[in-house]
């Protein structure tokens, strides 16, 4: 069965790997990684407010990543990627497993965590498990 | 920003990318250049050296490979 179209517009931080954004990319996923725009070693703050510039969802593997409620405000919103293991393989599977739960809707405001086999989205601290 | 729970993960140099990533493709048997095509702004030799640090820790050892 072909995979459904996933209408996400994402720009991926620096801690996010080049193959998987190829990989997302193959999916139908409309994603910009930080390093094709010259962004290296910039800070979080910095990857939150231009993705929000480009109106676009951040997406990282950083669990150290920083943000706060205020910077979310009006904000498309931050996936935080974090499967067992960091590799591109790791990280394309729990994308593709997951993605399809997701919307613009969704995530915008939000702090969506994904790990291997479920979905937390957090906004405004007031928790939600989305079963994949 | 740095939260002091995760102070410990060091970085490689040149880049955000916690060394930890590198151990787990090498744990898993990528190569460096697979690495390295994944972080394409890393130098071959900065992936290298966090290697051989790594090398000679103990502890790590035990735990990357």
């Amino acid at each position: 069965m072909p995979f459904k179209k996933i209408r996400l517009q994402i720009y991926a931080d620096e801690n996010f790997p080049v193959g998987s954004v190829r990989f997302l990319r193959s999916l139908g996923i409309s994603i910009i990684h930080a390093y094709s725009m010259g962004n290296i070693q910039k800070s979080d703050l910095f990857h939150l407010k231009i993705s929000k510039t480009l109106n676009r969802i951040l997406i990282t593997r950083d669990r150290d990543f920083y943000y706060n409620w205020q910077t979310l405000k009006d904000h498309p919103g931050v996936i935080l990627i974090s499967p067992g293991s960091q590799t591109s393989y790791a990280i394309n599977q729990v994308c593709k497993k997951s993605f399809k739960k997701l919307s613009t809707k969704i995530v915008k405001e939000s702090l969506i965590k994904i790990s291997a086999n479920k979905i937390i989205r957090n906004k405004n601290n007031i928790l939600e498990e989305i079963k994949i | 920003m740095t939260n002091p729970k995760f102070k410990e993960n060091k970085i490689i140099k040149g880049s955000k990318v916690s060394i930890s990533v590198l151990i787990d493709y090498i744990k898993e048997g990528y190569s460096l250049s697979e690495f390295l095509s994944d972080y394409p702004w890393i130098k071959r030799s900065d992936a290298q050296k966090a290697l051989d640090e790594l090398k000679q820790k103990e502890y790590p050892i035990k735990y990357a490979f």
